[in-house]
């Protein structure tokens, strides 16, 4: 019997450990999200005789043996750990730049979508009763060129940035962001390990903007800014390096507004302190992304009446700087917003303003609801 | 189910396997036949009553033969018998892969616009369709006789670990140890030796630098330049070799733990320095099977030249569609034909003489090979064709991306592919594998490091559904 089992020893080690591990990821309770990854984890599928036929069970069930993996964190920093040893520069689509910088690829564009989402948004636009600004933020690759690695190919958004300006004309303002954004590119201006900008980031492009329509920017050294340590993005969430460096969210306390109204649920702050304890830091900005935010500022009459902004998360972190300017702002993410945009057109804003990243105004096909 | 997923690894194998050592002997071709079951219909319920009348089919179809013979029935009989087997198994293989190829092409031909069926391949129908029928071919010429246990026909017929992507086993290969086979603790260990470096072979190499080849898809072939071209080809080059025989070897090694010695499938084919010598190490099942069934058949290299010539014509046009119901995949063929063709007219008398230069020119004319093999549409094809062989002038260089990136992100895993596909490598392995701690704690590495890549993969393709 020891005879055979040393002859055997790899089987038996090998077998030992599958059986370890099977067992003790059938036992320990499921969990229902992962804070490293920032994601819901996949939870045991019932079967029902349609999902069984269709193999919609297998998959969903096979999606659940991944995710409640025993020690899964530790499986995924073990791959990342191997991948830094083949000097792979990138995981999971995410690309490894100089000092701790994270990009993710956007190889390909799809044109047919970007050209149909700019018709819907000169409709939009011919609707509207104020004039209508554009603020398209270009991906963190076309910005940090300093910080690329060698060679790394990504859709020429200054060329596309072009297009878009060129289509809109007559129908949009289109604010200049890369210009921008590119000579402050030594400066933190986006995340390391997410695909956002900074606050400062947002306050260059809020800048821009708010000269673009005759406003006079407030200061920003005049600033008072609360730091918040240890946010690891979206980037992060995707490669997981194990040797990725955490990034810190600057806010102002002082920007502040009146009430602020999140999908119904109501708040007197534009921050969610709670969120800066959690792993989602980005996410305290304004309460989160959603269909619809409502702002009212402290009433002035110096100020602005209303802006309508249609945008994507990269407004959140830039809204705070213009509750120096309007007595309302109000938010909308195409994305989720599914009442026919047309009859906002009679709510009568002063201002109107698309906010978003460039890879969203070319590939979200939600954007095309802005015509309806 | 494939082998290279945490379902299968921590819970598909451990229960079949523990059920599997459990069973008194007599049960355990049922308990084979059962988890073999589970396994291909796991996903795909719809195609379980597929299987069963291949099955069956083949079964009663093999009894019938052999009981014609021994009673001493007319030939027509046997052969009647042999036709119902073919046609049956050949039919359902011809309705899920090649209908809707045919369909399309009759649609352009004459515009008649009949629908298409849209019929999703069931797994390793191609495989297990020439496997099951190698055994009632063989009956029919009395080789071997005819299982009369349908659990141990079954048993052959659904045999998981060779089911879906290889080897293709034969009857005739595994007769024996159907009836009769002993597990040594030595096999055991072999086994899982083998299971771990196929394992690692797809996850860790074929997965890894096939990243490449998905990302100049996504890419688009116009915007490629040479350099990254060129790369691209190697990669897949490296993928498909990687994918197939760590699938074969998972193969061969499960088998082995479950008391079965299936064929090699794959012997370091890049090292070939021809290419009638690369065929005989690349899919070394599935060309057998060719030769056997096939070109034998149809007189081999008796009946002349020009014979020959025209039953390897036929051969390597069936190799070809055999891969994938796609002109691309027949060109790829004959384009096989041609080569072997040419060498067999005097070329490998040349390259026998210069091994170097012989060397070389197999693998150039394999990665352009599998070119032809990557790309099932024309259009791309001459697209990619133009960028391999048409150095991307300065007009298109500002558009076209380099290589420059990929040959950073891709080098090492480029380089470990291409170490060990040679047989230098294997024989270097010959050599560490004499020491068993050493092997041992290399192959608990390759495991380890390989359930990681599993665990966090976004990239894990099956690339055998077409076949």
């Amino acid at each position: 019997m020891l005879k055979k089992a040393k002859d055997s020893l790899l089987f038996i080690l090998i077998a030992a450990m599958i059986l370890t591990i099977s067992v003790v990821s059938l036992i320990l309770p499921d969990k229902t999200f992962s804070e490293n990854e920032n994601k819901m984890l996949a939870q045991l599928p019932s079967p029902s005789f349609k999902t069984l036929l269709n193999g919609d069970f297998a998959s969903d069930y096979e999606e659940y043996v991944a995710d409640q993996f025993w020690m899964r964190d530790e499986w995924i920093a073990a791959k990342s750990i191997a991948e830094y040893a083949l000097l792979k520069t990138e995981n999971n689509g995410v690309a490894y730049g100089k000092d701790g910088y994270m990009f993710q690829k956007y190889t390909s564009l799809n044109e047919t979508r970007l050209r149909a989402n700019l018709e819907a948004i000169r409709l939009f636009s011919d609707r509207l009763d104020c004039d209508l600004n554009m603020l398209i933020v270009p991906s963190s690759y076309s910005v940090l060129t300093n910080k690329l690695p060698a060679g790394l190919p990504g859709v020429d958004q200054a060329y596309w940035l072009e297009q878009v300006s060129q289509n809109l004309q007559g129908s949009a303002g289109f604010v200049e962001l890369l210009p921008v954004l590119q000579t402050h590119q030594d400066s933190y201006i986006y995340y390391r390990t997410d695909h956002h900008w900074t606050t400062y980031g947002a306050y260059l492009a809020y800048a821009a903007y708010a000269e673009s329509v005759g406003l006079t920017p407030i200061d920003y050294d005049a600033l008072e800014g609360t730091e918040v340590e240890g946010f690891l993005g979206t980037s992060y969430s995707k490669c997981k390096a194990f040797n990725a460096q955490p990034d810190t969210i600057t806010y102002f306390p002082e920007l502040e507004c009146v009430s602020l109204v999140n999908n119904g649920e109501e708040h007197d702050t534009l921050y969610n302190l709670e969120q800066f304890e959690k792993r989602d830091k980005y996410a305290a900005f304004l309460f989160g992304n959603s269909s619809l935010v409502e702002i009212e500022t402290e009433y002035s009459e110096e100020k602005r009446d209303s802006i309508l902004i249609i945008r994507d998360s990269y407004a959140d972190s830039l809204v705070p700087y213009l509750t120096a300017h309007y007595n309302k702002i109000v938010l909308l993410d195409p994305r989720y917003y599914n009442l026919p945009f047309s009859e906002l057109a009679d709510d009568g804003y002063t201002d109107a303003l698309i906010l978003m990243g460039f890879e969203n105004l070319a590939g979200e096909q939600g954007i095309a609801k802005l015509g309806l | 189910m494939v082998f290279s997923s945490l379902l299968f690894i921590f819970q598909f194998l451990p229960i079949a396997l523990i059920l599997y050592y459990t069973a008194p002997k007599k049960a355990k071709n049922f308990v084979l036949f059962l988890v073999s079951l589970v396994f291909y219909s796991w996903g795909e319920v719809r195609y379980f009553p597929i299987m069963l009348a291949t099955i069956l089919v083949n079964y009663f179809c093999a009894i019938g033969i052999e009981n014609a013979a021994l009673k001493g029935r007319p030939a027509r009989t046997r052969k009647i018998l042999l036709i119902i087997a073919l046609v049956i198994s050949f039919g359902f293989l011809f309705v899920f892969k090649y209908a809707d190829f045919f369909i399309t092409n009759i649609n352009a031909l004459t515009g008649a616009g009949l629908p298409l069926l849209k019929l999703t391949l069931p797994l390793g129908i191609s495989f297990y369709t020439f496997q099951t029928l190698s055994y009632t071919i063989d009956v029919y010429r009395g080789k071997v006789q005819a299982e009369r246990s349908f659990i141990n026909a079954a048993a052959f017929v659904v045999l998981f670990p060779q089911l879906i992507a290889g080897p293709i086993v034969r009857y005739s290969d595994i007769q024996r140890e159907l009836r009769n086979r002993t597990i040594t603790p030595g096999m055991l260990e072999q086994g899982m030796e083998e299971f771990v470096i196929g394992l690692a072979k797809k996850v860790l190499i074929a997965n890894n630098v096939g990243a490449l080849w998905t990302e100049i898809e996504t890419l688009g072939f116009s915007s490629v330049s040479t350099p990254l071209a060129w790369l691209g080809a190697l990669a897949f080059t490296l993928q498909i070799y990687f994918d197939f025989s760590g699938y074969s070897q998972m193969a061969i090694g499960l088998g082995r733990m479950m008391g079965f010695n299936f064929p090699q499938n794959f012997d370091n084919p890049y090292s070939s320095k021809s290419i009638t010598e690369f065929w005989r190490r690349w899919h070394m099942t599935l060309s057998s099977w060719f030769r056997e069934y096939v070109y034998i058949p149809l007189g081999g290299n008796r009946k002349g030249y020009k014979r020959q010539l025209f039953n390897m014509f036929v051969v390597w046009a069936c190799t070809g569609f055999w891969h994938g119901a796609s002109w691309n995949f027949v060109l790829w063929g004959l384009y096989y034909f041609v080569l072997l063709a040419i060498e067999k007219a005097g070329y490998l008398n040349f390259l026998q003489k210069h091994r170097a230069f012989a060397h070389v020119y197999t693998l150039f004319a394999v990665v352009i090979g599998w070119v032809l093999f990557a790309i099932t549409d024309f259009a791309g094809l001459g697209v990619y064709f133009s960028r391999l062989f048409v150095p991307s002038s300065l007009a298109v260089a500002g558009k076209t991306v380099s290589v420059v990136y990929y040959l950073r992100n891709y080098a090492v895993s480029l380089a470990v592919g291409c170490f060990f596909s040679t047989d230098t490598a294997s024989y270097l392995y010959g050599i560490v594998r004499e020491k068993r701690a050493i092997k041992i704690l290399l192959m608990l590495l390759l495991f380890l490091v390989s359930v990681a890549y599993l665990v966090d993969s976004t990239y894990n393709p099956f690339l055998y559904f077409r076949f």
